[in-house]
């Protein structure tokens, strides 16, 4: 069993009326993909933007090796190694690719001035391995499609040498073969480079070739908590679906993993 | 397409002035215009600074209105300061740290406390002008103006029939290097991604709140340092009417010149002329017979509709960021 | 409700109490200021009635900032309109003459009309090229205040008086409401226009339309609302708006009936018209007890002028934290919640 990373415990958050997470557990370990599954407004991504310091939870502790934290803004996150690419938006679309994919640690000359040209070079070696040929390193990102934003996206946080990787849907756009690549890409981060990886996503049939562990959260709740091999594809969907009641015909006959 | 409409903008820009310069030699004479063009760098300097620390202000996200309250207080404490230790230096201090004070409260409240920019601006243009008549009366005791001591300004050496003073140049260069670190620095570009999107950049690790107070602070500098030199070094006197606008003139030549130096520096240069012609006109034989006529105030008034004639017929297309006055929340 | 209250009431406070702190900082008696200053403005008959005159402009010119916000634009050009129509008032006023009643209205229509006029160009470029008003109407400021000047010296001289314009004509002017002072019948319909601003604002369909553009501009438009044109119309109401109050400060303004060429009586209106409506938190019904409240303050600073020897441009120290504070109203959420926690009932009652 390897050691625990990241532990989050008893989360709550509201925003108004609304009780985004009812104290839910979720726990990654060191080089593990963890599938973080469950229908729309399950809660997902609040749950993620806590761990990455958008949010701050209304109760609740959050551990890192074992150790009390709290993030109060994303840079205390991006300081302890968790990079998120997020839903909502993860680039600037006015801003040109090499200066997307560095903003927040951009290479300078001292007093501060852009060392354009390594950054281009860099940005532009990064994606090639990705597998996309890059034009102009200089187009404005808000003029690409989606696979190849999410490539720079992505390439930009596994390159940063981030401990844990969060990715909120990173394949929903994507077309077929763009998918495919960016969840190979996925998987080498955690094989070669040891990053433990949260992946947010409502396309099972993606998140389940390459996830390790899955945690399922219904309507605020986690509902469940379960090993690959201990849970088919279809069997997840049907927990995702029918959530509580689904878990019973899992309970019949599998084995749940204890914490 | 829009790069060619720019270009043809800035070209006609720099065009009319040519244009005006050749009517200038033709009808004033070289040894006025000499003049004009050296009372036009002095009259630029703070409209430069203020615009290039609005410029940054803009470009993360922040309108400052208040721009012309802050010269306007900075102006006055600044004479208070030299009187007080008996040397221009520290008034141009005093000036700088009254700006940085009032930029600082200003960044805090639009962030933190999530202000609204445009009123918060307003309020400070009319605290600062009620707070300078006060000042004016306890500090100096007058009600009208307040003559700077000669030998508290700042020292101008003598060129043909004007004055320039070694600060002028300082406070240019200071906007030229202001300008430089707005488009080629790191801290330029985080600006640049808070004013173009405060979510992303908060999530790549760029604190939007801290970056916008750093560039009120650094507004609120320029704007003090351009207040100081109006009373120190431009005009010599300590008074409610001092600043005329300048400061929101300031943010014209930002919507102006954008982020073409050109546009900016010649825009401040063009308008910085046409403010102090007014003055200087009454004195050139050609024109004064019309000023005393009541033409001193026409030509007073010219400079605005011109300004608003520039915005109109060459707008700075691009926009400079995409979320100007609106506070960000972190969830 | 409650905090929209408690939000007013602490910019009020926070002004009395900064001022009182700068008075003090500079050596004088801040206890003198409410006796010898604000005292006297709302318990001496001369002081009610001048804080009602001084409210009557400051009434029309928020009305005219309402009316812009509510669409979306921030028309702060309403000081140069004030000038410009002050201007036309004094022409149609004291150059010509008429029979009474008819002539204090044309004086009227030409104030108002001037307004809009001027408004015009700030208006067209952002109508048509998107130019941002703010800048436009402020530059416009500065400028109608010295062709306030020019047109004086050049065309409206009196010739008795070098540096005052000409005097509105006994057959346009407006006279005292209540024997003396300078309160005329522009303060009622004032008053008239504050209800009519507000029916307009929310009875009527071009007052939704107005309202629509100025809460959300894109999902207005893509609903076919005329955006552009309407934030163009709101501008011109301004203006005529400015207008009214200029006919109020020139023909309304017994004994003077006049301006001199530096403006003396119109400076100060277009902002202190904004302060009033940000007090009332933009509600075209809440701009007179904020008018009258400014108008207090102002009359206050005159009394205070004589008996402790300030100027009265202190009271732009007030108006600048008023609108400083009404600036913040998250702040003031977070330090009148806890407070109004007590009364748990009550707050829920929040809008």
């Amino acid at each position: 069993m390897s050691t625990e990373l990241i532990r989050m415990e008893n989360i709550h958050k509201k925003f108004g009326p609304i009780y985004a997470l009812r104290g839910v557990d979720f726990f990654v370990r060191e080089g593990e993909i963890v599938g973080l599954v469950g229908d729309n407004g399950a809660g997902k991504s609040t749950l993620v933007k806590i761990l990455s310091g958008v949010y701050q939870p209304d109760s609740g502790r959050i551990y890192f090796r074992g150790q009390q934290v709290s993030f109060n803004s994303p840079a205390d996150a991006i300081k302890k190694g968790i990079m998120a690419v997020h839903q909502t938006g993860s680039l600037i679309d006015e801003l040109t690719i090499w200066e997307n994919f560095f903003l927040g640690r951009e290479l300078t000359w001292p007093l501060g001035f852009l060392k354009k040209k390594d950054m281009q070079n860099i940005a532009r070696n990064v994606l090639k391995q990705l597998g996309i040929e890059v034009v102009d390193i200089n187009q404005r990102v808000g003029t690409l499609s989606g696979g190849q934003r999410q490539a720079i996206a992505i390439g930009r946080a596994i390159y940063f040498g981030g401990k844990i990787l969060i990715l909120d849907e990173p394949t929903a756009a994507l077309s077929l073969k763009e998918t495919d690549e960016v969840l190979r890409y996925i998987k080498n981060a955690r094989d070669k480079l040891g990053s433990s990886v949260i992946l947010i996503s409502h396309l099972t049939l993606h998140v389940y070739p390459i996830a390790d562990r899955f945690t399922v959260l219904e309507k605020g709740e986690k509902i469940a908590d379960i090993e690959k091999n201990a849970v088919s594809p279809e069997d997840l969907e049907a927990l995702i679906i029918w959530g509580r009641q689904g878990m019973a015909k899992i309970r019949a006959g599998k084995q749940e993993v204890k914490e | 397409m829009q790069k060619k409409a720019e270009l043809l903008a800035t070209l006609s820009i720099i065009g009319l002035l040519c244009l005006v310069f050749i009517l200038a030699v033709v009808f004033l004479g070289k040894t006025y215009t000499f003049n004009l063009f050296l009372l036009g760098i002095a009259s630029m300097v703070p409209i430069a600074l203020a615009a290039t620390g609005e410029l940054l202000c803009e470009r993360a996200g922040l309108f400052n209105v208040g721009i012309e309250g802050t010269m306007l207080l900075a102006s006055l404490t600044a004479v208070w300061g030299a009187e007080a230790a008996g040397h221009w230096a520290v008034g141009i201090l005093t000036g700088l740290i009254t700006g940085s004070l009032i930029g600082g409260i200003f960044g805090l409240a639009v962030t933190y406390g999530q202000g609204n920019q445009l009123l918060w601006g307003l309020g400070i243009n009319l605290f600062a002008q009620g707070t300078v008549a006060l000042l004016l009366l306890k500090a100096f005791k007058t009600l009208t103006f307040y003559r700077v001591p000669a030998h508290l300004r700042v020292p101008q050496f003598i060129i043909g029939n004007s004055t320039l003073s070694w600060f002028s140049l300082v406070g240019l260069l200071c906007a030229i290097v202001l300008y430089l670190v707005i488009t080629k620095t790191r801290y330029g570009l985080r600006a640049r991604a808070v004013g173009l999107s405060p979510f992303v950049a908060d999530t790549l690790g760029v604190d939007p709140y801290k970056l916008r107070i750093s560039a009120a602070i650094v507004g609120g500098i320029t704007a003090g340092i351009a207040g100081a030199y109006m009373s120190l070094d431009w005009t010599g006197l300590a008074s409610a009417t001092l600043i005329q606008g300048r400061g929101f003139m300031a943010l014209a030549c930002v919507k102006f010149g954008g982020l073409n130096p050109l546009r900016v520096f010649g825009g401040s240069l063009f308008f910085g002329i046409l403010l102090a012609a007014g003055m200087w006109l009454q004195n050139v034989p050609l024109t004064s017979a019309i000023m005393r006529q009541g033409g001193s105030y026409l030509f007073l008034s010219l400079p605005y509709i011109i300004v608003v004639l520039a915005l109109g017929l060459f707008p700075y297309r691009e926009p400079l960021a995409k979320t100007i006055g609106i506070p960000y929340k972190r969830g | 409700m409650l905090n929209r209250l408690a939000l007013v009431m602490f910019s009020i406070i926070s002004a009395l109490l900064f001022i009182m702190i700068c008075l003090l900082v500079l050596g004088y008696n801040p206890l003198l200021f409410f006796t010898q200053g604000l005292g006297p403005a709302i318990t001496t008959s001369r002081g009610i009635i001048g804080a009602l005159s001084l409210a009557t402009p400051i009434l029309f010119t928020g009305l005219g900032w309402i009316v812009g916000k509510k669409a979306g634009i921030a028309n702060l050009g309403l000081e140069g309109a004030v000038y410009m129509s002050a201007l036309a008032a004094l022409a149609s006023g004291g150059l010509l003459k008429l029979c009474i009643g008819f002539h204090q209205l044309l004086v009227w229509l030409c104030a108002a009309v001037a307004g809009a006029v001027w408004l015009l160009i700030p208006a067209f470029l952002k109508y048509i090229i998107g130019v941002h008003e703010v800048i436009t109407t402020l530059m416009f400021n500065w400028a109608a205040l010295y062709l306030v000047g020019f047109i004086i010296i050049k065309f409206l001289r009196d010739p008795a008086w070098p540096m005052f314009s000409v005097q509105i004509l006994p057959s346009a002017r407006l006279y005292p409401l209540f024997g003396t002072g300078s309160a005329t019948i522009m303060l009622i319909v004032g008053i008239v226009f504050c209800v009519g601003v507000q029916v307009f604002l929310w009875q009527t369909r071009l007052g939704l339309r107005m309202r629509a553009t100025g809460w959300n501009e894109f999902t207005a438009r893509t609903l076919g609302v005329p955006t552009s044109y309407l934030q163009f119309l709101s501008f011109l109401i301004g203006g005529l708006l400015g207008g009214c109050a200029a006919f109020s400060l020139t023909a309304g303004m017994p004994p003077y009936w006049r301006i001199t060429d530096t403006a003396d009586l119109l400076i100060g209106h277009g902002f202190n018209g904004i302060a009033a409506a940000s007090l009332a938190l933009d509600n075209a019904l809440g701009v007179l007890p904020g008018a009258i409240f400014l108008g207090i303050i102002i009359s206050g600073m005159r009394f205070a002028q004589i008996y402790m020897r300030i100027p009265p441009e202190i009271a732009n120290i007030m108006t600048g934290i008023i609108l400083i504070v009404i600036a913040l109203p998250e702040i003031v959420d977070s330090i009148v919640r806890p407070i109004l926690k007590k009364r748990e009932v009550l707050y829920a009652k929040k809008s």
